[in-house]
């Protein structure tokens, strides 16, 4: 049996005191995001803070501290973004509900009009000068249209008339404003416009708000205002004042009437809607008759991509590999670069080189055979130039971890198999085949995953087209995620996350079960249980 | 290594085959070889020729400019919206630090997987791989939320910084790399650590002082794995970054080839030569490591 | 015995770490605002009171990298003289639009993004647009332009650049523009049978609405039907009307005819054009530098007609404050009082060349360019600024690009489109 971990009391100090700093960030993270993202988050991370405080302290679980700080990062860079992804799922936010209810209720309370007869006056404004810049607060001093001067703040109803001969401030600065109001000094609004669009004179029976500023005066414009709406918590109802209309909940929405009277108040804000997205994923025609089609496209785009990524990978490591072939390190160096160039730039570069009309290869083609492929429009031509071109892209890769596999394959295996009198297609096929699959078998399946979702290949390549057909966003090479973004982002209300959302649900549960069933039959995983 | 002298051995394989069959398969593996680096080098030499090539449309360039000059460099170099090598800097920060964070994560982990035997190992060595399939497109919300309150809290964690951008990488450490590792990991025979402990070394000695240097070459192969995926990334960048000084090189150049109406291809040309040209560096010098690290490490995966 | 020591050593521990991390937390949220207060100061007061230190007050805006300089420009001015720091954000155009989507909401948005009218409908109903008083003003601007920034009866934008596509022409080949469909095939078939141009004709992009709008409409078609008011009523999708179907004929037609390709993509089009391979060209203003320096000799005439007129789609560029700004009344003011001005309208005008939205400026510049491009935009159609913009140029695309290709019938493209538009709009109610 293999002791675990032994401490000295140094060690363990020092244990101690990392742990202890990262419960103190823990803490902090949790109480932080908790109140401002959601509890649950808050209280995921205070739980996982406390399983990785018992695994530090306990030595039975010593083999998981190794693993903890990984798992830690994967817990909230992963699995929260994926729970709040199914979170998303059941709402639906997107463009016209992007707000939450309370934000969208707190614009409402803060929407004015101005009454008829309204007052108009200009502002200026006074502030005292205190230590803490957020505690200053602030006098008015206003102006009407007819010349007549008031004294005004928020902590004070009603407006103090100043005569036009008053003497009381001081001296005056060319537009016949005091400088000063007692302790008050005249301030630059344009930093304050916030909070002092905020504040609110009563003046029964009306309000005054700032509503404008007038940057060439240094001033406010200040106007007679009264609510729009009147938020009744107690029946969840909305009144506007103007109209008279009640407004009641509904997905989202406040709306009033029915039928072709129906009227909503925009914005609407975000709110639970139950399975009605992944309800759409199944029942909505113009989104599921595409989806079985692209789903096998996507599976044959990820099939056929490592297939032919690893098929030339491993031709040219065969050959790489051969001891007869001379500058090796030159041809290796030369079949690596498609690798170390990023991948979005060897696509755009291929977009140009095939373009149909113009690109250099279809001018060659036209000039040599006489024929122009169309690659981007012929749904045919444009999946194989996209398996073409990602094969450029990926090859490489390939290449690398079969030379690796190769060179470790045991040579006394081959030695007897010369022995035996096998041919090199032979041994080729039964031996050499056979021990690389093994080798790189757990890469390939995390090539498939990666190649499943790989959006930006197909986007930057032809954008999913050609397209299925006029009535539908779906285009011949667009794969699951590709299709999933162009459902979420271009649908009659622009952006919808709530049914991405759901979408990416679907996807995940399929491409994780291709994922376990790809392990269960190359073996992989009985290997892993094996070595365990 | 175990098996630098490959060769050696094969030559004693091959002395009984025919020579002139041994001619002809030698033609074939160099015009199979000639072939390849055609294809592969021909879209690099193609960005090359238009990054001198003043015409600035791909269409429009020949394989060998017509009147050559570095005016694409220039403008690229010179002009103030695109600090190219702030780009590259910032690129390289990213993808270093990326690659160090993730390459301790890993290392840590797959040791446990590979030494340890304890409940929940095989489930976690799943899930860690199944988890990765999770497309990142549909979690961008949530990265956007939560990098925008962890940056209230630790602003260089926060949206718009390279710190926030890492920090998302690194969440993802885990998955194929850690497989990979442990595959490496098994390959060491158990008995070093068990007789290091036997003379009274800790584990975390053990790690330190015996294995880590035995697993140099995984390290270097995991270490640019992560360093090519978060270097070639840029839909996550793309939305957590705005500031054209935090820009990473992917988002910063696609941003000058996607507006549409000021295409200047020459101009991306040279833009993405100068950022690439460091990587393939890299990549050509450490080739060897990465076939050495890949041979011992996959295959005992 | 051991296992209390280390709970209590460690429970110890944990609490000091705790409280010097709450310290350290305020120490660095007290440093912060001192720097902010420091940076204040050092803006030099131009106004006449005392100015306070900075407490709110940074306005931010978004811009795409062509608009950086000029925003940057009008930035400083305005921090000069109004001592407001001003921070200049560059993201793609396109970017902007979706980045304020998810930024505004989660309050990290900026005070002002610019951008264009089509924008607002979206950004209107999701919240995130405040309204803009432009006062007497308003009277000052391109009627069209105000009309483009005005949704449900609010203005919510200060237009400044009105732009929309015309037909670019290479005088050496084409000495006279035609003027109507028919003889723009006739004039481009004999330059491609002379081998005098490679491409007689081509628009913007292939298959993308936005240029070929004006082909639409020159057949009476066009994507949506009008209310009372004259504005775009969702529920009138006319995408598959006669006139629309005729106009994708007609489409259908030039390729056929080998005038227009496929594949043809921008850069493509430049270069030919740069190159003198192309003869005409529908594009906007952006090109015009592009085009005077490559020395073509070019005219800019209006878009060919069909049965009628053709009306391009008319863009407004301008600019939006947040409603959920942290500065709503300053970034109003900044962008109704100090960019809707003479001064900053024309420096604007000076640093990108378009057709201002400001009329006293537009009357100033004298540039027969400008008023070649004002023709094609006096019989413009506004932008429609309604959300449902997404899906009409998603499905408008597919449409004509399947014509382009020549995978689906004009008539039969036009009306899936319609058919699928319709729907997703009836749905989204």
């Amino acid at each position: 049996m293999i002791r675990f971990g032994q401490s000295s009391l140094r060690a363990l100090f020092f244990k101690l005191a990392i742990l202890a700093v990262v419960d103190a960030f823990a803490i902090q993270l949790s109480i932080t995001l908790g109140t401002r993202i959601g509890a649950a988050l808050g209280i995921a991370i205070a739980v996982f803070t406390i399983i990785v405080n018992i695994v530090f302290l306990d030595e039975r679980l010593y083999p998981w501290r190794w693993i903890s700080p990984a798992l830690a990062g994967m817990f909230l860079l992963v699995v929260y973004p994926m729970a709040y992804s199914v979170t998303v799922a059941f709402t639906n936010r997107g463009d016209g509900h992007t707000l939450t209810k309370q934000q969208v209720l707190g614009q409402w309370e803060a929407t004015y009009f101005t009454p008829d007869n309204a007052e108009i006056y200009k502002a200026y404004i006074f502030a005292r000068p205190v230590a803490d810049p957020q505690q200053s607060d602030f006098r008015f001093w206003l102006v009407d249209p007819d010349g007549k001067t008031f004294i005004a703040s928020s902590d004070v109803t009603g407006l103090q008339a100043v005569p036009a001969n008053d003497t009381t401030y001081g001296a005056r600065d060319s537009k016949d404003v005091p400088n000063a109001l007692g302790e008050f000094v005249r301030i630059t609004p344009q930093r304050y416009s916030t909070r002092l669009a905020g504040l609110t004179i009563q003046n029964p029976p009306h309000l005054i708000k700032l509503t404008k500023l007038l940057l060439l005066d240094q001033a406010f414009q200040a106007q007679t205002q009264e609510h729009v709406y009147v938020y009744d918590s107690a029946k969840n109802e909305v009144t506007d004042q103007q109209t008279n209309k009640v407004y009641r909940e509904e997905r989202g929405n406040f709306v009033t009437g029915t039928g072709a009277d129906r009227e909503i108040l925009v914005p609407g804000f975000e709110a639970y809607i139950g399975f009605d997205n992944l309800l759409r994923v199944v029942l909505d025609a113009n989104v599921r008759d595409p989806f079985w089609r692209i789903f096998a496209w996507t599976v044959v785009f990820a099939v056929s991509t490592v297939v032919t990524q690893f098929a030339l990978g491993l031709l040219f490591a065969l050959v790489l590999n051969s001891p007869d072939l001379p500058l090796r390190p030159l041809w290796r160096s030369l079949l690596i670069i498609p690798y170390a160039v990023p991948f979005w730039l060897g696509a755009e570069v291929w977009r140009g080189l095939l373009n149909p009309s113009y690109g250099p290869i279809n001018l060659m083609l036209k000039n040599l055979i006489g024929i122009s492929p169309q690659w981007f429009s012929d749904p045919g031509l444009a999946k194989l130039m996209i398996l073409f071109v990602n094969m450029y892209l990926g090859f490489s890769y390939m290449m690398l971890i079969s030379l690796g596999a190769l060179q470790s394959i045991p040579h006394d295996i081959y030695e007897a198999a010369v022995i035996d009198g096998a041919n090199d297609i032979q041994r080729f096929r039964f031996m050499t085949l056979p021990l690389i699959l093994v080798a790189v078998g757990p890469l390939l399946i995390a090539s498939f995953a990666f190649n499943f979702n790989n959006f930006t290949i197909i986007e930057l390549l032809n954008n999913g087209g050609p397209p299925m057909s006029a009535a539908s966003v779906a285009g011949h090479t667009d794969i699951l995620l590709s299709y999933t973004y162009r459902l979420a982002f271009s649908g009659a209300q622009g952006a919808d996350y709530g049914f991405a959302a759901a979408v990416g649900m679907f996807i995940f549960v399929i491409v994780a079960t291709l994922t376990f069933l790809n392990f269960r039959f190359t073996g992989a995983l009985e290997k892993v249980a094996e070595n365990g | 290594m175990a098996n630098a002298n490959p060769t050696r051995s094969r030559k004693t394989q091959h002395d009984g085959i025919v020579v002139s069959n041994r001619r002809m398969r030698s033609a074939l593996q160099l015009a199979v070889v000639i072939l390849g680096s055609i294809f592969a080098l021909y879209p690099f030499i193609v960005v090359v020729s238009a990054s001198f090539d003043p015409t600035n449309s791909l269409s429009g360039q020949t394989l060998i400019p017509a009147n050559a000059s570095f005016i694409n460099y220039q403008k690229i170099l010179s002009n103030e919206q695109t600090p190219i090598l702030r780009w590259l800097a910032n690129s390289l920060t990213v993808s270093a630090i990326t690659a160090i964070i993730t390459l301790i994560l890993t290392t840590l982990a797959a040791y446990s997987f590979s030494r340890f035997r304890f409940r929940g190992r095989q489930a976690s060595l799943q899930i860690t791989l199944l988890i990765q399939v999770f497309p990142s497109v549909v979690g961008l919300v949530a990265f956007y939320i939560l990098l925008q309150q962890l940056g209230d809290i630790i602003p260089w964690l926060g949206l718009n910084s390279l710190g926030g951008l890492i920090l998302i990488y690194t969440g993802s450490a885990l998955g194929a790399n850690a497989w990979l590792m442990k595959g490496y990991f098994d390959t060491i025979p158990r008995d070093l650590d068990e007789s290091a402990m036997v003379d009274g070394a800790s584990r975390w000695t053990i790690f330190v002082q015996i294995i880590l240097p035995l697993i140099r070459p995984i390290l270097a192969v995991i270490a640019l794995l992560a360093f090519v995926t978060s270097f070639n990334d840029f839909l996550i960048p793309q939305v957590l970054l705005k500031d054209t000084n935090v820009k990473t090189l992917s988002v910063g150049l696609i941003s000058l080839l996607n507006n549409n109406f000021s295409v200047s291809w020459g101009v991306f040309a040279a833009g993405a030569l100068i950022g690439t040209l460091p990587i393939i560096i890299i990549f050509l010098a450490l080739q060897t490591q990465i076939v050495g690290g890949l041979a011992t490490g996959a295959v005992k995966g | 015995m051991k296992s209390i020591f280390k709970i209590t050593l460690f429970l110890a521990a944990v609490a000091l770490m705790a409280v010097l991390s709450v310290s350290n937390h305020i120490a660095t949220s007290v440093v912060t605002a001192a720097t902010a207060d420091a940076s204040a100061a050092t803006v030099a007061p131009t106004v006449t009171p005392t100015p306070l230190p900075s407490v709110e007050g940074t306005l931010t805006i978004w811009v795409n990298p062509e608009r950086q300089a000029i925003i940057e420009a009008a930035g400083k001015d305005f921090s000069a003289k109004y001592n407001v720091p001003v921070r200049v954000q560059t993201m793609n155009f396109g970017d902007i639009r979706t980045n304020f989507n998810i930024a505004a909401p989660a309050g990290n948005g900026p005070d002002i993004i610019a951008g264009a009218n089509d924008w607002i409908g979206e950004l209107y109903s999701n919240g995130l647009l405040a309204t803009v008083d432009l006062a007497d003003k308003v009277k000052s601007f391109d009627p069209v332009a105000v009309q483009a920034f005005t949704y449900d009866g609010k203005t919510v934008g200060v237009p400044y650049q009105v732009e929309a596509v015309a037909m670019f022409y290479n005088k050496d080949l084409v000495p006279t523009p035609p003027t109507t469909w028919d003889e723009t095939q006739a004039v481009a078939t004999k330059l491609q049978a002379d081998k005098k141009a490679d491409q007689g004709f081509a628009f913007t992009v292939t298959g993308e609405l936005y240029g070929h709008y004006g082909l639409l409409t020159s057949y009476g078609g066009g994507v949506f039907g009008r209310d009372a008011q004259g504005g775009y009523d969702a529920k009138q999708v006319i995408m598959d009307n006669a006139g629309s179907i005729q106009a994708a004929t007609e489409l259908d037609k030039l390729v056929k005819a080998g005038v227009l390709k496929d594949g043809v993509t921008y850069d493509v089009a430049k270069d030919l054009f740069l190159k003198g391979r192309l003869a005409m060209w529908v594009n906007g203003p952006w090109e015009l530098d592009n085009i005077r320096k490559s020395g073509i000799n070019f005219g800019i005439a209006v878009i060919p007609a069909g049965t009628e007129k053709a009306h391009p789609f008319v863009g407004v560029q301008g600019f939006m404050v947040s409603k959920l700004s942290k500065n709503a009344l300053l970034a109003q003011a900044f962008v109704s009082e100090f960019l809707a001005t003479d001064d900053t309208m024309l420096k604007l005008y000076q640093a990108q060349f378009g057709v201002p939205a400001w009329l006293p400026t537009r009357t100033k510049v004298t540039n027969p360019d400008i008023d070649a491009f004002s023709a094609s935009i006096a019989n413009g159609d506004p932008l429609p600024g309604i959300p449902a913009m997404a899906s009409v140029w998603t499905l408008s695309n597919n449409a004509l690009n399947l014509v382009y290709q020549q995978k689906a019938a004009p008539d039969a493209a036009m009306k899936d489109a319609s058919a699928s538009l319709r729907d997703l709009i009836a749905k989204a109610k």
